[in-house]
């Protein structure tokens, strides 16, 4: 059984400094390259995809890709590139665009794949249109599903929300969401975003002037001082449930998840028994001894502490905490911790300010 | 309807003139336009991953093809002739695969007007193949396309109006050719004795009336493809420039 692994010990001359990289990637999940613009995260990306030269090695799932004086051509490694402008070819329809990969299907026979891709991303109604007349969020679904019709073992995303504006990103990161949870498709998603990072990575690769700073998962990352950005402060955690009741007066859900705690969240149009998912930040929770009764927050779930670790802000500390069958992230204060007198293991309650559906 | 007005102004050795004119013209764009298509790809090739050696080189090779923009028609031919002699090494080479003598022969004026019109050809699909970059060729790669298969589906629908383009001018300026045919074809009838050349030979001849209407034909045919060149569409505008 080959080991599912992604390794690229690489190196690629660029101008100001040399990208020089050794990493290990699980073949599994999202694993996010992370770092500002500059920093080699797109040149490591098609160096792996073989789209850029580089010296070095590259392994994946035991097969050489790149080393010992071999060179796979990019067709012929098992890959699918989402870049970061839409690239379906302008000259065909998105239908023949989709036509186009399913020719190059690696594992030809699986039919149903690609209406069950266009039901996903929504682009039945694109069909029968040119990219140049879609708007820059459906051109991104359409390559995405498009990347996806080659049923790859490995699907690289370059930035693929970095032209979109605001509210187009919050129209694909849905969509980005289900891919991770619906495909046991390994991803590596190149972003500059501590947002998308802490959103969509499992785990996490920084990289800065070519060199790689901090990896690991991402709870081990947020609380690493050497990582650069802010993704601490974007660090949350997705929880799944399902709308137990809705208070149509105040326009409210109250969704069951893995805890027999409910939480409520403002809602509109939802229904009982709708299946939805919840962001929840690490700095919107709070902790006390006590569930709070009389508060604005009304969300209060009986947890365990797993895990307490220092934020790279010496302010703040960082506390994982175990809701039944949910996990939950918070930071607070140093200060609060200590007057909290938090302990590995302690019961405690952890207190829900606000949870955005996505 | 020009053809029918001049049919009686044109005598039997102008329609032949025409006809091998046309023929000509033929041959060399379709020639040209597949020798032009993997020197221009190689020529557009994204030059960011490339060593400073391989650009020189680039730099090199499109001074040469640039060339006959420049040069006398009566430089090259001169250098064709010598090239094409008998003991030469092309000449040597066209005996032993069968084209016989290059000099004075239809194969010659081919070749000839190959390199005459290669610049004309390959600018138009280098700038084509700029105009449309590296990423869709990129984007089929990772969807697990082979090289040949992204030509033929991405690259060369994406340059269809620089191959109609490129085609046109070569066309075009192939049936323009007169000094490298007089150095390299002479003037024999059927073979080598095109509408330029035919045309001097009317004027020498002071047979101004059939020197007119083949100048007439020529000249409208040259109007009507700058025309439509210009015309076509707006987007075409890189062509234009070149040309």
């Amino acid at each position: 059984m080959a080991v599912s692994e992604l390794i690229a010990r690489l190196r690629v001359r660029l101008d100001p400094f040399e990208l020089n990289t050794d990493i290990t990637l699980p073949a599994k999940g999202v694993s996010v390259i992370f770092g500002p613009s500059g920093s080699g995260k797109t040149t490591l990306l098609r160096a792996i995809a073989g789209l850029q030269p580089c010296d070095g090695e590259i392994w994946f799932n035991g097969n050489y890709w790149q080393g010992n004086g071999r060179h796979r051509k990019t067709a012929e490694r098992p890959l699918s590139y989402v870049f970061q402008e839409a690239s379906l070819f302008p000259h065909m329809t998105v239908a023949e665009n989709l036509d186009f990969a399913e020719r190059y299907t690696l594992r030809p026979g699986n039919a149903s794949k690609r209406d069950d891709l266009i039901e996903l991303f929504d682009i039945a109604d694109l069909m029968s249109r040119r990219p140049d007349r879609l708007s820059g969020g459906e051109r991104q679904r359409a390559a995405i599903a498009r990347a996806l019709l080659r049923q790859p073992d490995i699907l690289l995303m370059d930035e693929p929300l970095a032209s979109l504006d605001d509210a187009r990103k919050h129209e694909i990161l849905p969509y980005l969401e289900r891919l991770k949870n619906e495909f046991e498709l390994p991803i590596i998603y190149v972003t500059h975003s501590a947002y998308e990072a802490a959103r969509l990575g499992d785990y996490i690769v920084a990289l800065d002037k070519g060199t790689v700073v901090s990896q690991g998962e991402l709870y081990d990352v947020i609380s690493d001082p050497k990582f650069p950005g802010d993704i601490s402060r974007e660090a949350g955690t997705v929880v799944t449930g399902i709308v137990d009741s809705v208070d149509a007066q105040w326009h409210l859900a109250q969704i069951r998840t893995g805890s027999s705690a409910l939480i409520t969240v403002p809602a509109n149009n939802l229904n009982p028994g709708d299946a939805v998912r919840l962001w929840i930040r690490a700095s919107d929770i709070s902790l006390s001894h006590e569930p709070l009764k009389e508060n604005s927050i009304s969300n209060s779930l009986p947890c365990q502490i797993e895990d307490i670790r220092h934020d790279p802000n010496p302010a703040l500390m960082i506390v994982k905490l175990r809701a039944e069958k949910i996990e939950l992230i918070t930071r607070i204060t140093r200060q609060s911790a200590s007057h909290l007198g938090l302990e590995p293991q302690m019961h405690i309650y952890a207190h829900i300010k606000t949870a955005a559906l996505i | 309807m020009i053809l029918c007005m001049t049919d009686s102004l044109l005598a039997p050795a102008d329609i032949e003139a025409l006809w091998l004119t046309l023929k000509l013209a033929s041959v060399v764009t379709v020639l040209l336009l597949m020798i032009s298509t993997p020197l221009a790809l190689w020529l557009s090739h994204d030059n960011t991953s490339q060593t400073r050696d391989r650009s020189k080189v680039k730099g090199i090779v499109q001074a040469v093809i640039a060339l006959p923009l420049v040069l006398p028609p009566t430089v090259l031919g001169f250098y064709l002739l010598i090239a094409f002699s008998p003991n030469s090494l092309v000449g040597q080479f066209s005996h032993a695969i069968g084209l016989g003598s290059l000099a004075f022969s239809f194969s010659g004026l081919v070749i000839a007007s190959m390199i005459y019109s290669l610049p004309f050809v390959v600018q138009p699909l280098v700038n084509a193949f700029n105009a449309i970059g590296p990423r869709h060729a990129e984007a089929a790669a990772t969807l697990g396309a082979g090289r040949w298969d992204t030509f033929r589906y991405i690259t060369l629908p994406l340059a269809r109006p620089g191959f109609i383009t490129a085609g046109v001018l070569g066309f075009a300026h192939t049936v323009g050719e007169f000094g490298v045919v007089l150095m390299i074809g002479g003037n024999i009838a059927g073979e080598t004795r095109v509408a330029s050349v035919q045309i001097y030979d009317h004027v020498e001849a002071l047979a101004y009336p059939q020197a007119h209407t083949l100048s007439a034909i020529l000249l409208l045919f040259s109007f009507a493809v700058l025309l439509w060149v210009y015309a076509r569409r707006p987007g075409n505008a890189e062509a234009k420039a070149w040309l």
